[in-house]
């Protein structure tokens, strides 16, 4: 993106059109409706700015795990574990908050390690692979919570807390944060040799193997990252809601995960799933929920949205890429 | 595994009769863990849900077959049988309700088809995102609450309680499906289709399988036969629920790659077999009184070691290793050879 320079007719790209309905989306909602009040007051945007920060890090691994081919529903799960573990290690053994999280976030980033092994070296498909290990995180937080939420009193006192809730200039600390995570990693995506093996790898293993790219090693690397960041995001979410809860496994947040990463994989490099996509997408989608929140609408009505904006960001990034992979083959027909 | 015919009877019979053993085994402990395990009550209630989560089982071995996922079936299951539990609240005949739910769950699996068989999306997204807007479609009868109005009266519990020449009617439909899967799959042409598209998709277009037709088809046969699952489960809870699909997907699958663990090849029969274990399983477990969240943890694991044994599994490991151990002595003089690689091989 670095490349292009910015201008007023790149901006009218199709590649943007997300960025458009955001703008569209935000204008509307704080000028129409019963709900505009509340939506356009300035604690409500530092809200969703704050929660989308945590959503956007949760998905952050999984924008390249897509992005290389590959697949993992785990990740809500490993952030429900992650939760849990934290709150488990502090309320109940009275483990000090800082080492319960360290201990949570490498058990975390464990099973993102088993992830990698099994899709990676072992060869078992990345979706059933992770729909073991998510389910296993899954039952194991739900059995350390009993089934319920575990709050965490000393959580106002932490360093982790302070992060969450505390704002430089005004600005959600967390967001500035994920900015500048996703600024460094949008640098590494498009600026470095890593992004280029990336895309290589998600255009056609085959060759990329054969040219010489360590395709195991770097599979592993992501689904390690992937989790990874899943946990430093059930860690931030333990300290949002003041208690461990096992419900981050559920399906509603891994369907956001992929609407965000399939919206966004529209944005910039058109048709391939990218941070900077990503990271749209998720703000996109976290003001849509927060309006149909504050409209007092009816949950499925969430979900109809949420599946229909899934299914056309999947539309259009999977029609574009056969019909450019089409125009490849009648190219290579005339010669 | 071609060539050595007759070597191969005894190695696939062997993790065949280890895992019947197995089955044996832990219906065994659970009769020696809970007195009421064998009683007559008990294994009826066994087999009509063996019978339920098989069916499940049987329209997810389609679709792994061709070569797929999905993802959806457990949440558009859930939208057919709230469509006929609404139907049979608004007084419309039972026959006509349960048809006009599998051919909603039908219209689900027809779109997931066409989607990936003829538009090449991803299946794994595709199917979230249909899942998702049929959540949201099968909480608009009743807001998410339960269906039950009429249903005593209208005889679709006859679903669940009749019998057919002394049998629960789950166990004659788990009978019939198995039957005729066993037979379209195994014994007929059509059947060969399914697993020429999964192997090698190109081949297969070549060898003149409508590869497109046969993906279309995996997926619909997968909403209907879960569609049916659901409205057999709806009738024996005796009311129809949005939820009554989701108890089905992680185990479904762990069903379908399991038994293709022991039988080398996801088959009817493997599917049956490994369903039976795992229904078994869970009753156990629903009888002993363990939180449901613990049977995930167990089909979970369950799931894993079927991964980790199936000896494809093991080969391959060997291969990427062995892979890496090259790659490693070489070193070098692989990598000039990486030039012009951008325009060659790859799938179409």
């Amino acid at each position: 993106m670095t490349a292009r320079r910015l201008s007023l007719r790149a901006l009218s790209r199709p590649q943007y059109v997300l960025i458009w309905l955001l703008l569209v989306l935000v204008v509307a909602f704080s000028l129409v409706g019963r709900a505009s009040q509340s939506f356009r007051a300035l604690d409500n945007f530092l809200e969703i700015l704050r929660s989308s920060g945590i959503t956007a890090i949760m998905v952050l691994g999984l924008t390249w795990i897509v992005a290389i081919g590959e697949m993992d529903v785990s990740f809500a799960s490993v952030a429900a574990l992650v939760s849990m573990v934290t709150a488990y290690l502090a309320v109940k053994l009275g483990v000090p908050i800082g080492l319960a999280l360290l201990a949570a976030f490498a058990g975390g980033t464990l099973l993102g390690l088993l992830n990698g092994v099994m899709a990676a070296y072992v060869r078992i498909p990345s979706l059933i692979g992770t729909i073991a290990t998510g389910s296993v995180a899954t039952a194991i937080a739900k059995i350390l919570g009993g089934g319920k939420p575990l709050p965490i009193a000393t959580g106002g006192s932490s360093l982790v807390y302070a992060f969450v809730y505390g704002s430089v200039a005004g600005i959600p600390t967390l967001f500035l944060v994920t900015v500048i995570i996703y600024l460094v990693s949008a640098y590494l995506q498009d600026q470095t040799t890593m992004g280029q093996h990336l895309y290589a790898l998600g255009e056609n293993r085959t060759a990329s193997r054969e040219a010489g790219i360590q395709e195991a090693r770097i599979l592993l690397g992501y689904f390690v990252l992937c989790s990874a960041m899943a946990s430093l995001a059930g860690v931030l979410a333990t300290a949002q809601l003041g208690s461990g809860v096992s419900e981050l496994g559920g399906g509603a947040m891994t369907i956001q995960g992929f609407t965000a990463v399939f919206l966004g994989a529209m944005v910039v490099k058109a048709g391939k799933p990218n941070v900077i996509g990503t990271g749209i997408g998720v703000v996109l989608l976290t003001v849509l929920m927060n309006w149909i929140t504050l409209m007092g609408l009816q949950t499925y009505i969430v979900w109809l949205a949420r599946g229909a904006l899934l299914l056309i960001g999947v539309a259009m990034v999977g029609l574009s890429g056969s019909r450019r992979r089409g125009q490849a083959a009648a190219a290579m027909a005339r010669e | 595994m071609a060539g050595n015919r007759g070597a191969a009877v005894p190695r696939v019979a062997t993790p065949v009769i280890v895992f019947l053993v197995v089955i044996a085994l832990v219906f065994a402990a659970f009769s020696l863990l809970h007195g009421q395990f064998l009683s007559a009550r008990n294994l009826t209630n066994l087999l009509r849900h063996a019978s339920i989560f098989s069916i499940f089982a049987l329209g997810v071995l389609f679709v792994v077959v061709v070569g797929h996922f999905d993802l959806s079936f457990y949440l558009v299951c859930g939208l057919a049988g709230m469509t006929t539990s609404w139907l049979i609240a608004v007084e419309v005949p039972a026959p006509w309700s349960v048809g006009v739910g599998l051919v909603v769950g039908a219209l689900f699996g027809i779109a997931n088809g066409v989607a990936i068989g003829r538009w090449k999306l991803p299946d794994m997204v595709t199917t979230i995102g249909t899942g998702a807007v049929a959540w949201g479609f099968a909480w608009i009868y009743s807001k998410g609450s339960y269906i039950w109005q009429n249903a005593r009266t209208s005889g679709i519990l006859l679903l669940n309680d009749g019998t057919i020449l002394r049998l629960p009617v789950p166990v004659v439909f788990m009978l019939g499906t198995y039957l005729l899967a066993l037979l379209a799959v195994h014994r007929s042409r059509f059947g060969r289709g399914f697993y020429a598209t999964g192997e090698n998709r190109v081949a297969a277009v070549f060898s003149g399988v409508h590869v497109e037709a046969f993906i279309v088809a995996a997926f619909t046969i997968c909403a209907v036969l879960t569609s049916m699952g659901a409205i057999l489960s709806n009738a024996s809870q005796g009311a129809g629920s949005v939820r009554v699909g989701m108890v089905f997907l992680l185990p479904a699958y762990a069903t379908v790659f399991l038994g293709s663990a022991v039988f080398r090849k996801a088959t009817v029969h493997g599917t049956l077999v490994a369903s039976l274990f795992i229904s078994l399983m869970l009753n156990g477990f629903t009888l002993m009184a363990v939180p449901y969240y613990y049977s995930d943890l167990i089909v979970g694991i369950v799931l894993i070691v079927a991964l980790a044994l199936s000896s494809d599994t093991l080969s391959r490991l060997r291969e990427s290793l062995r892979r890496a151990g090259r790659r490693r002595e070489e070193g070098r003089e692989t990598e000039p050879v990486a030039g012009p690689l951008a325009g060659t091989g790859g799938q179409p």
